[in-house]
């Protein structure tokens, strides 16, 4: 029933948005040029310069081009470590 | 005003050969005197298209060799006026002509021959045929099917001929399908626009004609009531400058779907 009720209100990704979503990233990394070696070495470049400040969660760290309304953007999240939070706890338990 | 056109696509099986024929056909009967010219040395297919097969005396590799005139290699299309046919070699390979020759063999059909338009037939790929090909155009036409590999050699056929100063670039969409389009499984035109943003020329739908015409050698463009004679026919006189509005193709292919209903109703009651 549920499911039935989704069907109606979420609209499914089609193939058609599925190709158009992928030929997008694709045409980004061709205009773009950098070879997968680059991006890499990119990425850790730039998490090596969060590192130096902020205490980064290495395991999780996303950083890609994308396209967001009309300009090629490189987007990223890099989560920190939260173990500071639970340092506190301990000193006030 | 003269004018030489490229039809091109990077990838392979897209329709570059039946397009460039059924366009120059379409502007010869409009009234222009139209060079049709098949690049594609090795693997020509132009001739197929015009039932000329059987007619072909010299080529364009012969006349690069300096082994006959560029007149012997202009055959004149028996079924339409002011078109001319240029074929190029069957046998010989993609290296026996070079971007030079192709400037002078174009050249010569506007200053001494008073060509209108000269269209070239480019082969797949981006090697020597298209280098070939591209370089005496002024403007080229991208012929892309609906699917993520067509589309995305055409935005690095679209790349390199803007890498080449040629700045006058449309896109000619073939083999669509309105109703895959409704489904959802298939890219539309505004999509296609979008990813490679360049202007649509033209929409043509998939259709059986295109088979039955090259099985007969006679250009669908010859027959004036076929839907895909009436797209091809918009999308030529967008590329002399007339605005003219794009087919509803969900429309127009409603009735021809209603049609094929009536034709095999046809069928069965002779049947019986």
């Amino acid at each position: 029933m549920i499911g039935f009720l989704k069907s109606l209100f979420v609209k499914e990704k089609t193939s058609r948005d599925i190709a158009k979503k992928r030929l997008q990233l694709l045409l980004i990394h061709d205009q773009v040029n950098l070879t997968p070696e680059q991006m890499v070495e990119m990425k850790k470049e730039i998490v090596d310069v969060i590192e130096r400040y902020l205490n980064v969660e290495t395991d999780d760290t996303y950083v890609a081009l994308d396209r967001l309304d009309n300009q090629i953007r490189l987007v990223g999240s890099i989560p920190l470590k939260d173990d500071k939070p639970k340092q506190r706890k301990r000193q006030s338990g | 005003m003269q004018e030489c056109i490229v039809v091109t696509s990077g990838k392979g099986g897209v329709g570059k050969s039946t397009i460039s024929t059924n366009m120059a056909v379409r502007l010869a009967r409009s009234g222009s005197k139209v060079a049709l010219l098949d690049a594609d040395i090795g693997l020509r297919n132009v001739d197929l298209l015009l039932g000329m097969e059987q007619r072909i005396e010299w080529d364009l590799v012969q006349f690069v060799q300096g082994r006959c005139d560029l007149k012997d290699v202009v055959l004149p299309v028996g079924c339409v006026p002011n078109l001319y046919f240029v074929p190029t070699s069957q046998t010989s390979n993609k290296m026996a002509i070079v971007p030079d020759d192709m400037i002078t063999i174009v050249d010569d059909l506007f200053f001494e021959q008073a060509f209108d338009y000269v269209i070239i037939d480019s082969p797949a790929g981006i090697e020597r045929g298209f280098e070939n090909a591209v370089a005496a155009a002024h403007r080229a036409i991208c012929v892309v099917t609906p699917d993520i590999s067509a589309v995305r050699d055409a935005d690095r056929v679209i790349d390199l001929l803007q890498k080449k100063k040629l700045s006058d670039i449309q896109v000619l969409i073939n083999r669509y399908q309105p109703e895959l389009v409704r489904q959802g499984h298939m890219l539309d035109s505004q999509d296609i626009w979008q990813i490679l943003e360049t202007p649509v020329l033209g929409v043509l739908p998939e259709s059986v004609d295109v088979l039955i015409a090259s099985n007969k050698g006679e250009p669908f463009a010859l027959n004036d009531e076929s839907l895909l004679h009436e797209a091809i026919f918009r999308a030529t006189q967008r590329l002399r400058g007339v605005e003219v509005p794009f087919i509803d193709l969900n429309t127009a292919l409603e009735t021809s779907v209603w049609e094929r209903v009536k034709q095999w109703a046809k069928a069965q009651v002779s049947v019986s």
